[in-house]
């Protein structure tokens, strides 16, 4: 699934996150593979507790860096897509 | 209020990170003039506040400290993630059995106290059950790989489950340890927290996308008290994370007092709000103030403990050293006759595993244990 602005995105259940140095390290508990985050990763992290749209992502991100809203959508996109490949998020 | 004690530039600055987590916008590390970056890391390792000094510090500190702190930490919040990963995949599976359990001190402690798994080091978990639960855990445990340390005699296993009640299990091929708890504090330290009544507060702790059962705050708080008292509060990281944990539940330190009292841990419970205030700088109410002062034979047993934080090696026999410490917290004559009484005739599965009894005979035990610790700690005898 291609993720767009409308894709609602929820962290999964099966992973564990710390913080280091800033940013996040997640661990999927069935892979046993760790991941890092960068600070704005960290701060989306931290917005996904509950579940949310790309968009209200993005809108969240330009709200906290200097960032305009389609840098920030691509970025996002990019992001979820990551983890979604890794099974950290699931999109719907 | 004593402030810092002598205890060099490297013990005022772990000090000051273990008070960080305290304060919402914690203050700089003060400036700690020359460190000696061996006895520094060395001390943070000892008292468990590598991660808490990476976080709190980190950056101020020059570049011989600040990359091994870096890697020391690094491993602190890899073996973290991975015991809150083994405590929920073992608390699914204990529930999936229909068996009420509740996660204490390890990652569900480091959330509770810190909000981060990462930021303490732990070297196992530790499980709640009710004590009849105890052998359909144990098998839980053993299906998932874990391996028993202690095989006890039939007739000695209902004693030890209602008396000290801690069965630790290791996994043969990574090592783990998890320990299974029928009480959170052995009876012979005097203290009687009932497990049911714990499992029934029990709350959930969140832990990644799950969450697993925990001790309540206030019985959380409790259930460290007891521990660190167990062993003098021999690591600085244990009353950060306690203190850490009184102050983000709000909880009150009167009521802390009153519940230890019933449950004949006021002095216990005292300690701990002593050492809080005088080596974590946390301000008490006057009706603990006032208590604190009626209890003078509390400040030596702090500074005891404060003495082992900053020690240059760590004490050689523990074992002895935390009875005479925890004979001295006994609240009058009659519960220190009591708590020597415990410790000399209710057997242990080092008595079990010393001499063994046939089952008629396990009555015999209670007079086994005194000979044996005769045998090892009378006069002149080796260790």
């Amino acid at each position: 699934m291609t993720p767009g602005p409308s894709t609602r995105v929820a962290a999964a259940s099966d992973q564990v996150s710390c913080e280091l140095d800033g940013e996040a390290v997640i661990l999927h508990l069935g892979e046993g593979v760790y991941f890092g985050l960068d600070p704005v990763g960290v701060h989306v992290w931290s917005l996904l507790e509950q579940e949310r749209s790309v968009a209200e992502l993005r809108d969240a991100v330009v709200a906290a860096y200097e960032v305009d809203a389609a840098t920030a959508e691509a970025d996002l996109i990019e992001l979820v897509e990551a983890l979604a490949a890794r099974g950290l998020v699931e999109l719907r | 209020m004593p402030s810092d004690p002598d205890v060099g530039p490297e013990g005022r600055l772990l000090l000051a990170c273990a008070r960080a987590p305290l304060h919402p916008a914690p203050p700089p590390p003060p400036a700690a003039g020359p460190l000696d970056p061996v006895r520094l890391l060395a001390l943070a390792e000892r008292n468990g506040l590598a991660a808490l000094l990476h976080r709190f510090a980190g950056p101020h500190l020059p570049p011989d400290v600040s990359e091994p702190l870096a890697a020391a930490a690094a491993r602190c919040a890899r073996a973290g993630l991975a015991a809150a990963g083994r405590l929920r995949r073992l608390a699914e599976a204990l529930g999936g059995r229909g068996i009420r359990m509740a996660a204490y001190k390890g990652p569900a402690l480091a959330m509770r106290a810190y909000g981060d798994v990462g930021l303490r080091s732990y070297a196992d978990l530790d499980l709640l059950v009710a004590p009849d639960d105890v052998p359909a855990a144990a098998a839980v445990l053993e299906a998932e790989g874990y391996l028993p340390l202690h095989r006890f005699p039939p007739a000695a296993e209902a004693l030890f489950r209602r008396v000290d009640g801690d069965y630790p299990f290791r996994h043969p091929a990574t090592g783990e340890v998890v320990e299974l708890h029928a009480r959170v504090s052995s009876l012979r330290f005097g203290a009687d927290l009932a497990t049911p009544a714990l499992l029934g507060r029990a709350r959930p702790v969140r832990l990644g996308g799950g969450a697993v059962p925990a001790l309540a705050d206030d019985d959380l708080f409790l259930a460290l008290a007891l521990h660190g008292s167990k062993h003098r509060w021999a690591r600085l990281e244990w009353l950060a994370a306690a203190a850490a944990l009184a102050v983000r539940a709000g909880l009150s330190p009167e009521r802390m007092v009153e519940r230890g009292a019933a449950v004949g841990g006021r002095r216990t419970v005292l300690l701990a709000l002593l050492l809080f205030r005088d080596a974590l700088e946390l301000a008490l109410p006057p009706r603990v103030e006032r208590a604190l002062a009626r209890e003078p034979g509390l400040a030596p047993l702090a500074a005891e403990a404060r003495g082992i934080w900053f020690a240059a090696a760590a004490p050689d026999e523990p074992t002895e050293a935390n009875l005479r410490f925890n004979l001295r917290l006994r609240d009058g004559p009659a519960e220190r006759a009591r708590f020597a009484l415990r410790w000399l005739l209710v057997p242990s599965p080092e008595d079990w595993a010393w001499v063994r009894l046939p089952a008629p005979l396990a009555p015999l035990y209670r007079l086994v244990r005194p000979l044996r610790l005769a045998l090892r700690y009378g006069p002149g005898r080796g260790r």
